[in-house]
């Protein structure tokens, strides 16, 4: 799945990859090309500016991991972020739906 | 220099400067982490261009300027009010109760505009860090209300002028600055705001 399509539903992604634990960047995308069975490419370093961007929202939080080998921003998933991808997640589920209804095909 | 090496220098000319610290250190431990499994050379090309990366920092950057250009506006009546005061002659009016209605109307309406904006500026100062949607609303209030702040000080300093001996010709001159002024930042923020929410 190329790039533009994954820009407009990394939010999402993210938000979803950040629920089953604590992780820094780039664990962040290994957890999502594992998850995704390898179906999602795009340009790594784009998750950095969304992670600020939903920092900021306040769906995320972050801070320093100084005892790794470098220095690691650590991001985790706040109850705001838990609602915000509960939210997220109803809305992409009734897209893709629609969309399935549109595109499936007669059978 | 190594692959990096050569991507991080890239990486922080074009970041701007309050996003620089925390995105390149972010970007040299994925990257080394990256490394260690690929290569550094496949490591830099899966994280992408530094220019794509970066103007996502640079149109949050674009919108705290412009949210902060509509905060400094605020000053600019505060700054021509000394020169506006000393320049007026002398009312005919004995106090200024006695003010003619169509010039306290207006009046009272600069003064009431300008508190508006000092509310939503203050609002705004607030959003800057968040820099999201709000923060442009918030920015789009001060400069719509300056604008009426603007438009209304050109009206009373044209019918000040008319009922008022001696008033200069120049005060409209400020009026007009502060109303051009205002609509170029409403025009600037406007433009940033398309960007940031495309």
């Amino acid at each position: 799945m190329n790039g533009q399509v994954v820009k407009g539903h990394l939010d999402l992604l993210l938000l979803s990859a950040l629920e089953t634990g604590s992780a820094h960047g780039y664990a962040l995308i290994e957890r999502l090309r594992q998850e995704s069975g390898g179906a999602l490419d795009f340009p790594e370093g784009t998750i950095y500016p969304a992670l600020h961007r939903l920092e900021r929202s306040g769906s995320v939080r972050s801070g320093w991991d100084e005892s790794a080998p470098r220095r690691r921003r650590v991001y985790t998933l706040t109850s705001r972020g838990r609602t915000e991808l509960a939210r997220q997640r109803e809305a992409w589920r009734a897209f893709a739906r629609a969309v399935e209804l549109v595109v499936g095909g007669a059978s | 220099m190594t692959p990096i090496e050569r991507f991080l220098a890239e990486l922080a000319r074009e970041l701007p400067f309050w996003s620089r610290r925390r995105m390149l250190a972010e970007a040299e431990d994925h990257l080394r982490e990256a490394a260690a499994t690929v290569g550094e050379q496949e490591a830099v090309v899966r994280f992408g261009p530094a220019r794509q990366i970066a103007s996502g920092f640079r149109r949050v950057a674009a919108l705290r300027l412009a949210a902060l250009a509509a905060i400094a506006a605020l000053f600019v009546p505060i700054a021509s009010y000394p020169l506006v005061e000393n320049g007026l002659p002398p009312a005919p009016w004995a106090s200024a109760s006695a003010m003619p209605d169509h010039l306290q109307w207006k009046l009272d309406a600069v003064k009431a505009f300008y508190l508006l904006a000092l509310g939503a500026g203050a609002v705004a100062a607030l959003l800057l860090r968040r820099a999201g949607r709000d923060l442009i609303v918030a920015s789009a209030v001060v400069l719509a209300a300056l604008a009426q702040v603007a438009a209304l000080s050109l009206v009373l300093s044209i019918q000040w002028g008319e009922a008022v001996a001696g008033t200069p010709g120049w005060l409209r001159l400020v009026a007009i600055g502060q109303l051009v002024a205002t609509l170029a930042a409403a025009a600037n923020l406007l433009r940033t705001a398309r960007a940031h929410t495309a």
